[in-house]
């Protein structure tokens, strides 16, 4: 074959593989991103239809634990799963831009806050969705792949794997749809109250005592595992700080509950070094909550996180201290 | 840095463009900066090792070389033997012997701490090393003239696509290639791209799909009786194959497109009639490693009858060894070492038997037969290779047929148990469809060669075959899991 057959060849081919991912990633943006909820989060936080208060930012602690629907429409839950402190921070930065009316940003000051498995997850996509490409880059830093790897799938979503597995998995539901007319219902979802929900509501004593030890274990490991301080982690909370300093506002930290059999295998890590670093931060309080549910461990649905009933009772919890605090801070 | 990452995406085409546009006296320079870069990505400081490695055997070849006295060169041979072998040991294996020690010790009523060593296990250190040893023997013995230009001899350790999971290489196959002005040549390339494609999809769509249900049972095999660990371990067969000989066919292929030949590493293992034809198809480069290194050296089969057994037993044991620092592949190894002595010893009898039987008229069911029971042969052994612990790998092969049968005839039983698989249905269908059609490529291509096969086909049946393969890989694999034999 001769070169010049060979480009030929090969710009046919690329064409034909360029027509089949654009009619995939046509599907992907008309049918398959109507169902995003962090997407529908990021529209409802550009448009809030109350002044905004106080904010809730973090991971799933803070996503699932609190209930908007009872803390009041000056509250506002800015927390989405996997959130990790830059994010936090461009979030922030965002809203106080957004609304003026913001006095407390309330952050979480969990033991993993600063650990690898957080810093690890370096695709920032999803939040360009929310802030500029530079602010982004201000706060994730100068890692070339992961640049690559975030601009690539912000503008060709189907480029990330996780993205094509939930293109697949609509599809199929769709094709599923087409003979049995339904379309099953998200186990996550966004709900009336404009607040991530659990459409199952499970109950962590249901397990047997033997496998809630091991699923303790295993969340520990995974999120305290060693560096569990990581210095772009560090230097996210110090910019959080920063911003609440120029619009002046105040941060709350809050630790969030965590069953036993969880804190039991946390203690084994050295979460000792993230607490004495965090309480060098000038928070305006510090709320721990870890161990509020230490009797009651029928109201997490796992390790680290309530369910329904625990979340309803917590975000109670939460608006009683954080009250006080707006009254006299 | 793995095949399978955004990482070796960009890499690869990045290194293979600028290797054609460099002239040819840059590329063993450029190509050994790119190896060490892809190895340092994973580790860095772990290039050191390879760098030292490759000193003491580059030294060692060229000392032998000079040397005329052969009790010298022999010396010489132990030295760069203990080296190599011994970084291998305490990286690899110190942490094995020294709790092993400490069971017997306990056992013997003995108290003692033993010593554990807090390493991380470099990643290819068995490949890398053992494609060193065949080097330096192979200079040892005069079969190979050593190599002067250390640049190069870094490069035939080092090289990329092979580096970190094999095949494991022969100086005389690699090392004058890297001489060799490979030009860019279109049929050439477009083959080891389509290798490689094949690859990906053995290894993301097909191994680690499979790998869902079988991480589920091997988690945590006490939840499960019959059926589940029956399609486990089967899936478990397909899925080391798919994930090792795709990897093997990705290093191949991206040899391939810059210019280099490596040899092939599997034909069709489980199209094997017996544990004997199996390690000629499975894992070739180290199977013909051992053949040379170890089992001709220790006499072969030109030994008496008990002398041969007991060579098939080191070799397949040691090879246990190679494969993982633990007692189950030691057992893994041995078990592959007992079919093969206990297949010569009944080789008479079993041709006598299928004779009287009358099987010898019916060649293509005699064949199954034989393929059948070779693959039931080596699933069970695979039971040690994939099982945390001996003690769940005993206890799945001991619960292989609990409740079988009531799990095969009711149907609701059976639901449920495939649904404990943490498979969905589909998932699982694909699973199956998979397996067939790799078997059916596998049946396809058993007189050619694939990519010749594919070469008589008219464009739009091998395009919409690639276009398959491509969206398969994108759309129905699995992305990030690392290769199963990176940690050997």
């Amino acid at each position: 074959m001769s070169i010049r057959r060979f480009i030929l060849l090969a710009v046919f081919f690329l064409l034909g593989f360029a027509a089949l991912f654009g009619a995939c990633s046509v599907y992907y943006f008309l049918r398959v991103r109507q169902t995003d909820i962090y997407l529908e989060q990021i529209a409802y936080l550009k448009d809030v239809p109350a002044d905004p208060v106080v904010v809730f930012f973090g991971d799933s602690h803070p996503a699932m634990d609190i209930r908007t629907s009872v803390l009041g429409p000056e509250y506002l839950n800015a927390a989405y799963p996997s959130d990790n402190l830059r994010e936090v921070a461009l979030k922030a930065q965002e809203l106080l831009v957004l609304y003026p009316s913001i006095h407390f940003l309330v952050v979480p000051i969990d033991d993993h806050v600063f650990g690898a498995y957080r810093t690890e997850d370096r695709n920032f996509s999803g939040i360009l969705h929310f802030v500029s490409l530079r602010d982004a880059l201000r706060l994730y830093g100068f890692h070339p792949l992961a640049i690559v790897e975030s601009v690539a799938t912000y503008l060709v979503p189907l480029a990330h794997p996780e993205h094509r597995q939930e293109f697949v998995r609509i599809f199929k539901q769709d094709v599923a749809a087409l003979f049995t007319g339904e379309i099953p219902e998200r186990e996550l979802f966004w709900d009336e109250h404009c607040q991530l929900s659990l459409r199952s509501d499970k109950v962590w004593t249901d397990l047997p005592q033997e496998k809630r030890d091991e699923l303790g274990k295993g969340r520990a490991e995974l999120q305290l595992r060693e560096p569990i301080i990581n210095e772009e982690l560090v230097e996210a909370l110090d910019a959080l700080f920063l911003i609440a300093e120029e619009h002046g506002v105040d941060v709350v930290g809050v630790r969030y509950p965590m069953t036993p059999a969880y804190q039991r295998h946390a203690a084994s890590h050295h979460i000792s070094a993230v607490r004495d670093l965090l309480y060098t931060y000038p928070f305006i309080a510090l709320l721990d909550y870890e161990q509020l549910f230490d009797e009651q461990r029928d109201l997490f649905q796992d390790e680290d996180h309530l369910n329904a009933s625990g979340a309803l009772l917590f975000s109670r919890r939460v608006r009683e201290d954080l009250q006080s605090l707006l009254v006299e801070p | 840095m793995f095949f399978n990452s955004l990482h070796f995406l960009l890499f690869f085409p990045l290194v293979s463009a600028a290797y054609f546009l460099l002239p040819h006296r840059l590329r063993w320079v450029f190509l050994l900066l790119a190896s060490y870069y892809f190895y340092m990505a994973w580790q860095p400081a772990y290039a050191l090792l390879i760098l030292f490695t490759t000193a003491v055997s580059y030294g060692t070849a060229l000392l032998m070389a000079r040397e005329k006295r052969q009790e010298h060169r022999r010396w010489y041979l132990l030295g760069a033997l203990v080296v190599c072998l011994g970084i291998l040991g305490i990286f690899k294996y110190f942490n094995f012997f020294s709790t092993s020690l400490q069971s017997v010790s306990a056992f013997l009523g003995v108290s003692w701490d033993s010593p554990f060593l807090h390493l991380l296990l470099p990643i290819g250190v068995s490949f890398y090393t053992f494609q060193t040893l065949s080097y330096v023997i192979d200079v040892y013995r005069g079969v190979q003239v050593p190599e002067r230009h250390f640049g190069i001899y870094a490069l035939y350790v080092s090289f990329f696509p092979q580096l970190v999971a094999g095949p494991i290489e022969r100086p005389g196959n690699l090392l004058p290639q890297f001489r060799e002005r490979f030009s860019f040549e279109p049929g050439r390339v477009t083959d080891g791209l389509k290798l490689m494609l094949w690859g990906f999809f053995k290894k993301v769509v097909i191994a680690d799909n499979l790998a869902v249900a079988v991480d589920t049972v091997y988690g945590d095999p006490t939840r499960f009786t019959g059926l589940p660990l029956i399609v486990a371990t089967v899936f478990f067969a397909f899925q080391i194959y798919c994930d090792f000989s795709g990897y093997s066919d990705i290093a191949i292929g991206s040899a391939q497109v810059m210019g280099f030949k490596l040899v092939d590493n599997f034909n069709r293992p489980y199209a094997a009639r017996s544990i004997a034809d199996f390690w000629r198809r499975w894992h070739i480069s180290l199977s013909s490693w051992f053949r040379d290194y170890v089992y001709i050296p220790l006499g072969g089969n030109r030994v008496p009858p008990l002398r041969h057994g007991l060579n098939v037993l080191i070799v397949f044991l040691l090879s246990g060894l190679w494969h993982g620092a633990a007692w189950t592949f030691v057992v893994w190894g041995g078990l592959h070492g007992v079919y093969l002595v206990v297949g010569n010893l009944t080789h008479s009898l079993r041709a006598q038997t299928a004779s009287a039987l009358g099987l010898t008229r019916f060649p293509h069911i005699l064949a199954l037969w034989q393929i059948a029971c070779t693959f039931l042969l080596v699933s069970v052994s695979w039971v040690f290779f994939r099982a945390a612990s001996f003690g769940d790998a005993l206890y799945i092969l001991s619960h292989f047929t609990t409740d079988l049968w009531a799990q095969l005839t009711h149907f609701s039983l059976l639901k449920e148990v495939l649904g404990n698989l943490s498979m969905s249905k589909t998932l699982f269908i694909g699973a199956l469809l998979s397996i067939i059609f790799l078997e059916e490529m596998h049946r396809l291509q058993r007189h050619e060669g694939m990519r010749h096969m594919f070469r008589r086909q008219p464009v739009w049946l091998r395009w919409s075959v690639f276009y398959f393969l491509l969206f398969a890989v994108l759309f129905a694999g699995r992305w990030g899991s690392q290769f199963i034999y990176f940690q050997f």
